[in-house]
């Protein structure tokens, strides 16, 4: 699975908040506010992965207990394919 | 994961959007423009400026205040802008190109997508157009209104 291209991170009032440009902007409307894990799943998702390998990174960056990392992937990654803007493809 | 944010934060994300040739969709705040946008049920579709503005066209600009406004041009005279929300009767002049930051290119109105350059727009713009009639019709109609508790 991926992410769709076409947003920006940006921080507005000290939150990273992603936010559809261009054609993607008429298709999505809205923005995704990000906390630090929802950042870090978001980057990953830059490339073609897995949800274990996205758990993989997190243990590996932050040192977390490994279960805990799988739901936070499961349940972030649920809501951005809710939306429409991580695929399975 | 949503949250609502003030113009001043969000003007950069919008000129990031818009610029983009993207659409940035904003709730607006307030009754300035009823009857077109009731506040929490309608909104707004921004996007880049376009070279030139005319009359009717609704525009999100900064006042020299630091406020945000999302008003209609009603006149333009010597490179700068008079503005009036359609709830309005006083005119608004003086507001310059580089006050403004987005073009409402279309307006959700109700759940229905309703494009500036569209008949359904165009005709809601004449019916509006006279400010010598607003003045006439419009504190009426707010009088009344505060004497109901409605906007």
């Amino acid at each position: 699975m991926r992410r769709k291209q076409g947003f920006i991170v940006d921080e507005i009032a000290g939150e990273n908040v992603a936010v559809p440009v261009g054609e993607m902007s008429k298709s999505f409307h809205g923005m995704i506010k990000l906390n630090g894990t929802a950042l870090f799943i978001w980057e990953q998702l830059e490339n073609d992965v897995t949800e274990e390998q996205i758990t993989d990174a997190i243990v590996a960056a932050y040192d977390v207990d490994r279960s805990l990392a799988a739901a936070d992937v499961a349940r972030i990654v649920g809501v951005l394919k809710n939306a429409g803007i991580v695929t399975d493809d | 994961m949503t949250e609502s944010y003030s113009l001043s934060e969000l003007e950069a994300i919008i000129r990031r959007v818009t610029d983009s040739g993207g659409e940035f969709e904003l709730y607006p705040k307030g009754t300035s423009m009823l009857p077109l946008i009731l506040e929490g049920r309608d909104s707004v579709i921004l996007s880049c400026l376009p070279d030139e503005l005319t009359a009717g066209d609704v525009v999100l600009y900064r006042r020299d205040d630091g406020s945000y406004v999302l008003h209609r041009i009603i006149g333009c005279d010597g490179g700068t802008y008079t503005m009036c929300g359609d709830n309005q009767y006083n005119a608004e002049p003086g507001i310059r190109r580089d006050q403004m930051i987005a073009f409402a290119s279309a307006f959700i109105i109700n759940g229905k997508r309703i494009e500036a350059d569209s008949p359904e727009n165009l005709r809601y713009i004449k019916r509006r157009r006279s400010l010598k009639l607003r003045r006439m019709y419009l504190p009426v109609i707010h009088r009344l209104r505060s004497l109901v508790g409605r906007r």
